[in-house]
């Protein structure tokens, strides 16, 4: 019992509002220095349940106990969890761009002595120089933020709730946005605090990382605690299975599409960075785009992926390029031309970019093509609007009670479908998906990947950008890598292993 | 237990519908009214509230509304209408005919207006401090006009300007033109924002312009539309309420601003946009209405006025942070 560092008893969370029990009755530990891995579907109230561990949702918002080394715990704020001994690295990359390094690990702790009111940089330096090479992160102290990569602002942000001595670290999803190198780096500094008698919770969507890191996986569904398994017990399908409810047996399943004429043709592509001058984030990029074709866009963060199908869908004013929809040259010049050119896209940030989260679902899949809902007296026609939501409802089994839920309350997945059908009903003829399966469990990106070789089998043509190797190799059927801003390669899927994918982008 | 709370969290959400959380003010300051001087209930003094009151910031605050639900915001209005009108004043007592008068409302009114939408739009300047700037612009230009004296229509005008006076101040039921006005375009931009695109693409965009403009909206192009209709909303008002006074001050419009604001705001109209309807607005311009008129029947002092509109403000600003709360979850 003691040397449980942190017990969970009975945790339940509702929401009243939403109708929705978030957690059921939720028990788990996890021992002095191990690393417990916490995997589940979008929606299985992982989430929910780091918001409690993290003081977030404060006690007496939930019900059952939280143990702290033994003693019940009731955390206030997210701050009073920290200065307990409960470190958090949210999922989101959150630091103070402008700060160095050395500020943003000390920051509310910023001298040793708290009596202290002022502090020298000098000497908070060569502390956060002490502490950084202590736990082997390769951090300059006097850099500043804003001028480092996603990784290290990742490492950045466990070295900050690592400062504060935390018996047990919570990082959530931490290596979503981080490049083979980063991860590596990363789990080299949790097992070292692992050696060192710190426990750390580890939650993630990748079965590799839990594989390779964990000493106990406990998987969640539905709010449940579905089964916790020890390293020795550790099985792939098992798991899987566990998480989904149901056995996947394909996760990418077969498709039987013919291949048809040249539908988009884009020559010299070049977009001019917004923010540097002088200086192209895309230069030069030329390919071409099939009638029910799936096109994959390889290649790292900062490759120029997004750019090249954010400046097609018109995001951008300073860009060139040659572009031809059915032989036809077009010229885009804003989003709105891009739609009436038969285009739409599915943004990788959904929250940001994606959805309107005042309203329902109806509002936001309408959005796009308001004609499609008018009468003939051109005013919007709730009828209409009802049935157009209720088809993409089906088609995209988005899961809720009606089509007036609020986007807001929906999971993950379902608002991923809701921002699908949203771009679907606009009829295009190439869609852009940037990261369709980001942040997604197993079950819901397997319905992801059924919708886009439905829409394939309809004649609509894809490109596709996807961290994710495994997932473009079991779905595209052509590949380009980008490699700074640059094509650097054309690969066919016959040719198309992750070896060939990744050492192209490094080409 | 859990049945019970369930209950009493639906009753918390029927109440901070924004239609409900105006109308209990209503009926509770309307009562108040009534006890602390009967004279309220008489039908002069309801038709005076509906008359001068609802009838001048009322139509501002529709105006106004459109603006906040595209996501903007207008602290200039009232001052414009100062200047607009002591502009009109100003033509009129230079024997200019009618026409002249009101083509020069029509176009301060819309100069004004599309400032702002430049200022916020080309130059991205925050709608606060935009607005706040032009105001300071027409404020001035309002004293300037007649050296910061008032001015009468009265005397001293043409004919057809004093006709124009008798027609609206004609009272047809016993209340103003303007009052049939406000109720007249209260349905008739409710019918605009639910049932047209147009409306559709106001929420849009001030729920999350990025989101809009990938959906295909010319955001910067509906924004604007919104300043636009303020605009002309303005020069409507300006053109009623000369008419209706016979005159000007050059500070008649100035406290407008603000409380149109406020109207909106305990109208269920989220300051933060995307999210309201005119029926709500009504109730708030009537709740809004009814502590100004109980204020002058309670012969409050004029600075005190002021305290009353920044507490409703202050009110409805929490009332609104608490109902995204309940609605949306904490995380919005």
């Amino acid at each position: 019992m003691e040397d449980y560092v942190l017990e969970a008893k009975g945790i339940t969370k509702r929401f009243p509002l939403a109708g929705v029990i978030a957690l059921s009755n939720i028990s788990f530990h996890v021992k002095k220095g191990e690393i417990l891995g916490l995997i589940g579907e979008n929606g299985a109230g992982k989430s929910t349940l780091l918001k409690i561990l993290n003081g977030v949702y404060t006690y007496g918002n939930y019900e059952g106990e939280l143990f702290h080394e033994g003693r019940p715990v009731r955390f206030r704020s997210s701050h009073d969890a920290m200065k307990q001994g409960l470190g958090y690295v949210p999922q989101e990359i959150n630091v103070m761009e402008d700060l160095t390094v050395a500020e943003n690990v000390f920051v509310g702790h910023l001298n040793e002595d708290s009596r202290k009111k002022s502090f020298r940089m000098g000497e908070l330096n060569r502390r956060a120089q002490r502490f950084l090479s202590e736990h082997h992160f390769a951090l300059d102290p006097a850099q500043v933020v804003n001028t480092m990569s996603i990784g290290q602002k990742q490492l950045l942000m466990v070295a900050k709730a690592i400062s504060w001595n935390p018996s047990i670290l919570v990082l959530d999803e931490p290596t979503t946005a981080l490049s083979q190198a980063d991860v590596e780096n990363l789990f080299a500094i949790v097992r070292q605090l692992k050696s060192k008698g710190t426990s750390v919770i580890f939650v993630t969507h990748k079965l590799e990382e839990i594989f390779e890191l964990t000493d106990r996986v406990t998987i969640l569904r539905d709010g449940k605690v579905i089964n916790t398994y020890g390293r020795d017990q550790y099985d792939r399908d098992r798991i899987i299975c566990d998480m989904v409810g149901r056995e996947i047996t394909n996760l990418y399943p077969e498709r039987h599409v013919a291949i048809g004429e040249e539908i988009l043709k884009v020559e010299h592509l070049t977009v001019l960075d917004p923010r540097i001058q002088n200086r192209n984030i895309v230069e030069d990029v030329s390919f071409t785009l099939r009638r029910g074709e799936c096109l994959g866009f390889v290649g790292l963060v900062g490759a120029g992926r997004t750019e090249t199908i954010s400046a097609l869908f018109g995001c951008y004013r300073d860009y060139s390029a040659k572009v031809a929809i059915n032989g036809q040259p077009v010229e885009i010049r804003s989003e709105a031309d891009a739609i009436a050119h038969g285009i739409n896209i599915l943004t990788e940030d959904r929250k940001m970019n994606g959805l309107l989260l005042l309203n329902n679902i109806r509002f936001n899949v309408v959005m796009s093509n308001l004609k499609k809902i008018m009468n003939s007296n051109g005013l919007l026609s709730r009828t209409k609007e009802d049935e157009e939501s209720n088809k993409y409802m089906r088609k995209l089994h988005i899961k809720a009670p009606s089509n007036t839920m609020m986007v807001a309350n929906l999971s993950g997945g379902n608002q991923q479908k809701v921002v699908m059908a949203k771009a679907l009903h606009s009829d295009p003829r190439i869609l852009l998906l940037d990261e369709p399966t980001k942040g997604i469990d197993v079950g819901s990106k397997q319905e992801i990947y059924e919708i886009i070789n439905e829409l394939l089998g309809e004649g609509i043509s894809i490109i596709m950008i996807s961290s994710e190797l495994p997932e473009l190799i079991g779905m595209c059927d052509r590949f380009i890598v980008l490699s700074h801003g640059k094509l650097v390669a054309e690969i066919d899927k016959e040719e198309a292993t992750q070896e060939t994918l990744m050492s192209a982008c490094f080409m | 237990m859990t049945e019970q709370k369930a209950r009493s969290d639906a009753l918390v959400k029927f109440f901070l519908t924004p239609e409900v959380t105006s109308i209990i003010p209503v009926v509770v300051v309307a009562v108040a009214a009534t006890v602390l001087n009967p004279i309220f209930l008489r039908s002069s003094n309801l038709l005076t509230l509906a008359s001068s009151l609802i009838a001048s910031w009322g139509l501002l605050a529709i105006g106004q509304s459109f603006i906040i639900i595209s996501g903007g915001l207008d602290i200039s209005i009232g001052t414009t209408l100062s200047f607009a009108g002591m502009l009109f004043c100003f033509l009129a007592r230079s024997y200019q005919p009618l026409f002249l008068c009101i083509l020069a409302v029509v176009a301060v009114c819309l100069t004004m207006s599309m400032l702002n939408a430049m200022l916020i739009l080309k130059f991205n300047v925050t709608p606060f401090v935009a607005t706040m700037s032009v105001s300071y612009v027409s404020k001035g230009l309002a004293n300037v006009v007649n050296y910061g004296a008032d001015m009468s229509l009265a005397y001293g005008v043409r004919d057809s300007v004093l006709r124009f006076c008798d027609v609206f101040s004609v009272k047809p039921l016993g209340v103003s033109i303007g009052a049939f006005t406000f109720i007249f375009l209260i349905l008739f931009s409710q019918f605009i924002l639910q049932k047209t695109a147009f409306g559709r693409k106001i929420y849009a965009v001030g729920d999350n312009p990025r989101v809009a403009r990938i959906a295909g909206i010319r955001v910067a192009r509906v924004r604007a539309a919104c300043f636009l209709i303020s605009g002309l909303l303005t020069a409507l008002t300006t053109i009623l309420w000369v008419g209706y006074y016979s005159g000007c001050t050059p500070t008649q419009g100035n406290p407008w601003s603000l409380i149109t604001i406020a109207a909106a705001s305990m109208g269920g109209i989220s300051l933060k946009g995307g999210t309201g309807s005119m029926f709500g607005l009504l109730c708030g311009v009537i709740l809004m209405a009814l502590v100004y008129n109980l204020i002058t029947l309670l012969n409050v002092d004029a600075n005190i006025q002021n305290i009353f509109i920044g507490v409703f403000l202050v009110l409805s600003l929490v009332l609104d942070t608490i109902r995204r709360e309940k609605t949306l979850g904490k995380n919005i």
